[in-house]
């Protein structure tokens, strides 16, 4: 048998804590079974083999006995990882927070939700280091109402390193189709250190013409510049 | 495959029974058995290595089967063979008894 099916059963084993006799026991069972699923599937046998901590889990249950969580520490086992609101709203959990591991199918999970935690998080507010919501914060966000992040991508308005928005964008580089306001903003509307637009006003010379727009649609903002 | 899933409290008391009913007809080993259930079931009951052996170990333990090492007669690696004994016919025959009690009394309340 190949060296990575046995390093399956190890880590399948590893997971579990009994005796050694349990042990060997469920070693032969693994063995017996991968070496017929390789009869019968070749080299694609190893993709018919479940993730190893849900084998684990399964024999766990099975066998009365507790699974090891030894290999991590304590506070990451009591951590916050994954909650899945039992309450839906449009069939949509109220809330979803995952760390990105899903321990039932040993695979990659996507935050999805009302309110929507983790590495990716699709929602109507998403958080995560990929966030894609109506109101999106992350690394990388992108919104609909309102995007906030390193990298901000927002149909009406979007906040960050860069930002882009259809109505309004504030960050270093700043672009949009209606106000702009950053380092470097383009747009309709264009207010900073470099300025590219319609109307625009430049913080560092204190000269442009957007003064004038706004004196004309909204007065109230004038006292600003 | 039909889109059902059964509720696990609800497999886990069929399997067993299943087993020994299986293993009454012809003695198979462990995967052999995983893959007779899933066919007879619609493809629907997929007994995973998880839930199967330690079924297994546990009849073993009771005496209910037996196991004994087999070489395949064409080709292949020896395969753990399980069959009922004496002592397991008996204890089947008071299973499926209690089964067809279950049965009846689910299809009266569910009618």
């Amino acid at each position: 048998m190949e060296r990575k099916y046995e390093e399956y059963i190890d880590q399948v084993l590893s997971k579990i804590s009994t005796d050694k006799d349990t042990k060997d026991r469920i070693r032969q069972s693994l063995t017996e079974h991968i070496e017929v699923l390789i009869e019968k599937h070749g080299s694609l046998a190893y993709n018919k083999l479940d993730p190893y901590e849900k084998v684990a889990r399964e024999f766990c249950e099975n066998l009365d006995l507790k699974g090891k969580q030894g290999s991590y520490p304590w506070w990451y086992r009591n951590s916050f990882r994954r909650r899945v609101s039992e309450k839906k709203v449009f069939n949509i959990p109220l809330y979803h927070i995952t760390d990105g591991y899903n321990p039932e199918t040993g695979k990659f999970e996507v935050a999805r939700g009302i309110f929507a935690i983790g590495p990716v998080a699709i929602g109507f507010f998403s958080w995560g280091g990929l966030a894609l919501g109506l109101f999106s914060f992350g690394g990388f966000s992108v919104g609909i109402l309102l995007a906030l992040g390193g990298v901000a991508l927002g149909l009406i308005s979007a906040l960050g390193g860069m930002a882009l928005a259809g109505l309004l964008a504030v960050g270093g580089l700043a672009v949009s189709c209606g106000l702009s306001i950053g380092g470097l903003a383009v747009g309709h509307i264009a207010i900073g250190g470099e300025v590219f637009g319609e109307y625009i006003y430049n913080t560092n010379t204190g000269e442009g013409n957007a003064v004038e727009w706004f004196r004309e649609y909204l007065p109230f903002f004038v006292r600003f510049f | 495959m039909i889109d059902i899933e059964i509720r696990k409290e609800l497999k886990s008391g069929v399997i067993e029974l299943a087993i020994l009913t299986l293993l009454q007809k012809k003695e198979m080993y462990g995967y052999e058995l995983s893959q007779r259930i899933f066919e007879l079931s619609s493809r629907i009951i997929e007994v995973k290595e998880g839930t199967l052996y330690p079924i297994l170990y546990r009849l073993e333990e009771k005496g209910v089967i037996i196991s004994q090492w087999q070489s395949p007669q064409v080709r292949g690696n020896p395969r753990k063979y399980y069959r009922v004994t004496e002592e397991g016919k008996q204890y089947l025959v008071e299973y499926q008894k209690e089964w067809k009690v279950v049965v009846e009394f689910m299809g009266k309340i569910m009618e």
